[in-house]
């Protein structure tokens, strides 16, 4: 049995004995499903326990063999555009598909669920947020588990090491190939737990849900989850097809894994290591993307995002009865698309950091308590979008900023001749 | 001019000079004890030296473990053996501390520390150490369940882990990267271990230098805790700390020198050997600023090779107290006997299970000691407020209880090693060593 079959066959289990229990409101599936929740945890945590190192070493070996910072410039100008692109696409997609799917919604229902007005946090202006790009100490952002920092640190230090004469650098390459070896090794073995841990997780979920508040705002939820699919449909596979030259087929296959990780942790940084491995071993992208463009669109790849909070803002104006302009969608648009980008790290960032966007548009911020009712699960299907599209966007830059050129190919597989060992 | 002409301050010198580093430790110590009240405020004043001592010796403990540990566990080689250190360790830290327990018990019922203490004292106890004991519980209110010790022990970010000094989630992360590394191929293995075995040795020049200042570090430590010590509360609690200490005296003559002979070293040897990393336990009173002395010399004075005493000593660090059990054990006699509570065998048999499994499922929760006996007065049904009535002696009791943890983690290191055929005690040492 392959991977990613015996993580779907857990997935499916757990959400049922969670149904199930939750439906028969027998006290002892309750108790199970509850029960078996910290082998999920435990799970997340070993596959996070990788990631700051893994994204370190790899980050470092994949830059430090470049050798050419242009292909690094190269490589990272079409990262952001990819993401920059689909991320506005995404988010007109999800106020179209949301508008379509208003007249299903309940009002009186939606209006129950909203919780105790939630407190907005602030988020980081424009400038703070370049400013925290930053690390003033790199172990600090190490040990907070803050990515973004630690990828601009690494960077540095990498182009500063591929600078140096070949033989101190080979000495810097060779230990952080090694360590990313290791830990990939070692994400292997995570992986084997995968079944079991996605069980774990995906019980409790549904077994605490409450139907009743999920089919209150049923309209939404299912705006969100058609909204996604449609957009991986739309966009994502068209662009792994035309762009990356790839099947649909074959990449939905070697993304399976990861994208079933990605739907119970919803969490795209305990998702990395998968993303990592099965972006080399299954779609067998070249080095310096796995190692550059897997972990930055980790960081800062909110496709997902961008279309449930598009599509939230049109929700929220409809339940508050405030009219969106024409001239007001574009201010939502930017607001939404720019603040998705610096998400990552806040819990329920998705739905915080609508906040700026419903400013703009004039709708009362008790609506990010609506939301928050029920995110988990409309997380965790936009944690899956997100992944599969740092993937694609993996697919994408391989093909146009890699491939194309075979020395650099060659000069990479030259550098670390066992790295798939 | 001939060599005994030398002027007198240069032979007092050279007299010091000549004394052995253990020795000077000693004297620190000794110094310590009797120039603190002497000195009085000013012993206080010079506390910050012994912090920064302190300092010194943690600063180093979280590199070197991290890095021993990886050295230790990819250059084992082989899993299965790593499986049989880590289920021995475990074993003999769960026996150890059942019968520390045990003991603590016994050396309770027997010489009733908390029988006749008049009600005046106790109400007095209680009412002076109120707040204090307030403030402990409300730290240990969130209960350790056995259920997410899993949790617990795996980190989300092995920085984090080194950040907060977190030995269990290190000595997780650190097993699985020896054995990834282990497993990789020698090319990949090496960068590695050449960096971590540079680094270990770094941090081993760093400890011996930091062994030289010790002297005056302890001394520090030592004259301003008892400068500032409570002698009246002493006084007053005379039998509890007597039957304490002695109890953990006894557990230190007895079942440390049995262990060691079922480990064939001597006895002698050993203390001879050992002693100096107990003045360390003794004065710090800190299990992780010890750590980084007792790596070195269980290593290269007692011969614990590195990858057992890389894996036993940092776990035993935060898991294994047998000093602590003791504690716990004649702690929970004299409170309930001040309470005029008196404990059947069940209750005494649920005090050794229940602290005996605290230890091992509440480790890594901080201030763990506290948490325990909390867990087993609970059980027992003893009012927490108790606590007070020990409080005021808590200072020169964790002295003497890290003194004995830490000597018990060098006593399993060295027993789990023998049986692993680990033990290389250095050659010109063996004769003693064996006899």
């Amino acid at each position: 049995m392959k991977l990613y079959t015996a993580v779907a066959l857990g997935l499916i289990g757990g959400l049922l004995l969670g149904l199930v229990a939750a439906v028969s409101g027998s006290p002892l599936l309750i108790g199970i499903a509850e029960g078996i929740e910290p082998l999920g945890t435990a799970f997340v945590n070993l596959l996070k326990m990788v990631v700051i190192p893994l994204v370190a070493a790899v980050i470092f070996v994949g830059v430090g063999s470049l050798g050419d910072l242009r292909q690094l410039g190269r490589i990272g100008i079409i990262t952001l555009f990819f993401f920059a692109a689909t991320a506005v696409v995404s988010v007109l997609l999800g106020m179209g598909i949301m508008r379509l799917v208003l007249p299903l919604a309940s009002e009186a229902a939606a209006r129950a669920v909203e919780a105790a007005p939630a407190e907005a946090p602030p988020l980081p202006g424009i400038v703070e947020f370049l400013l925290s790009l930053i690390p003033s100490n790199p172990f600090q952002v190490a040990a907070e588990g803050a990515l973004l920092p630690l990828i601009v640190f690494t960077i540095l230090v990498a182009a500063a090491a591929g600078a140096l004469p070949s033989e101190q650098r080979d000495q810097l390459l060779s230990l952080a190939n090694s360590v990313a070896a290791a830990l990939i090794k070692l994400v292997h073995w995570i992986l084997w737990a995968a079944p079991v841990g996605v069980f774990a997780l995906a019980a409790p979920i549904t077994a605490r849900a409450g139907w009743a508040m999920l089919q209150s705002l049923a309209a939404f939820i299912l705006a969100v989850i058609a909204g996604l699919v449609v957009f991986i449909v739309i966009v994502y596979l068209p662009a792994v097809r035309l762009l990356g030259r790839m099947p649909s087929w074959h990449f939905l296959k070697g993304s399976a894994s990861p994208l079933l990780i990605a739907l119970t942790t919803a969490s795209s940084a305990a998702t990395l290591p998968a993303m990592l491995e099965s972006a080399e071993a299954e779609l067998r992208l070249s080095r310096p993307v796995t190692s550059f463009v897997i972990p930055l669109g980790a960081a800062i790849g909110r496709g997902g995002t961008a279309l449930f909070q598009g599509a939230g803002v049109v929700f929220l104006a409809w339940l508050y009865g405030v009219p969106i302009p024409a001239s007001a969608v574009g201010g939502a648009v930017l607001a939404t698309f720019v603040v998705s980008f610096t998400v990552a790290g806040i819990p329920a960032g998705g739905v915080v950091s609508l906040a700026p966007a419903l400013v703009t548009v004039g709708i009362p911020l008790d609506g990010l308590g609506v939301l928050l009712g029920v995110d988990r699960i409309p997380d965790m299907a936009r944690t899956a979008t997100n992944v599969g599209g740092v993937l694609a966007a993996g697919v994408v830059v391989d093909r146009l900023a890699v491939r194309p050129r075979p020395s650099a190919r060659s000069h990479d597989s030259a550098a670390e001749p066992s790295a798939h060992s | 001019m001939t060599p005994d002409r030398t002027p007198l301050p240069k032979l007092i010198v050279g007299k010091i000079r000549g004394i052995k580093l253990h020795t000077k430790i000693l004297l620190g110590l000794i110094l310590g004890a009797v120039f603190g009240p002497l000195l009085g405020n000013i012993a206080v004043q010079i506390k910050p030296v012994g912090d920064a001592f302190i300092n010194l010796l943690i600063m180093i403990v979280v590199p070197l473990v991290m890095a021993s540990l990886i050295v230790g566990t990819a250059s084992l080689g082989d899993l299965r053996k790593l499986g049989r250190i880590g289920i021995k360790t475990v074993g003999y830290y769960l026996v150890a501390t059942a019968l520390a327990v045990a003991m603590g018990l016994a050396a309770g019922k027997a010489f009733k520390p908390g029988a006749g203490m008049d009600e005046e004292t106790k109400a007095s106890m209680l009412a002076d150490y109120a707040g204090v004991t307030e403030e402990q519980l409300q730290r240990v209110t969130e209960k350790p369940s056995l259920g997410d010790f899993l949790v617990r022990i795996i980190p989300r970010n092995p920085f984090r882990a080194m950040a907060e000094t977190n030995f269990l989630q290190i000595i997780f992360f650190a097993i699985l990267f020896g054995i990834a590394l282990t497993i990789l191929g020698e090319q990949h293995r090496k960068p590695v271990l050449d960096i971590l075995n540079t680094v270990n040795d770094a941090m081993i020049v760093l400890v011996k230098m930091v062994m030289r200042v010790a002297p005056y570090g302890v001394f520090a430590l030592i004259a301003a805790v008892s400068a500032q010590f409570g002698y009246g509360v002493l006084l007053t609690l005379l039998k509890y700390v007597v039957v304490a200490v002695g109890t953990m005296a006894v557990f230190t003559v007895t079942f440390y020198p049995i262990s060691l002979r079922l480990s064939g070293m001597s006895p002698v040897f050993f203390f001879k050997k050992y002693y100096e990393v107990m003045l360390f336990a003794f004065s710090t009173s800190s299990s992780n600023a010890t750590l980084p002395v007792n790596l070195e010399v269980s290593e290269n004075e007692l011969g614990v090779s590195n990858q057992v005493a890389a894996f036993v000593l940092p776990l035993g660090a935060t898991v294994n107290m047998n000093g602590t059990a003791i504690y716990q054990g004649v702690s929970t006699i004299f409170i309930a006997q001040v309470f005029g509570i008196s404990l059947g065998l069940m209750d005494l048999l649920t005090v050794v299970l229940t602290a005996t499994l605290a230890s091992i499922g509440a480790a890594g929760v901080p201030g763990i000691g506290m948490v325990t006996l909390t867990i087993v007065l609970t059980q027992l049904g003893i009012p927490l407020e108790g606590i007070a009535l020990v409080v005021g002696v808590e200072r020169i009791l964790d002295m003497t209880r890290t003194t004995v943890n830490v000597t018990g983690d060098t006593a399993c290191a060295i027993w789990v090693a023998k049986t692993e055929k680990e033990l290389n005690v250095p050659v010109s040492e063996e004769v003693s060593a064996y006899a």
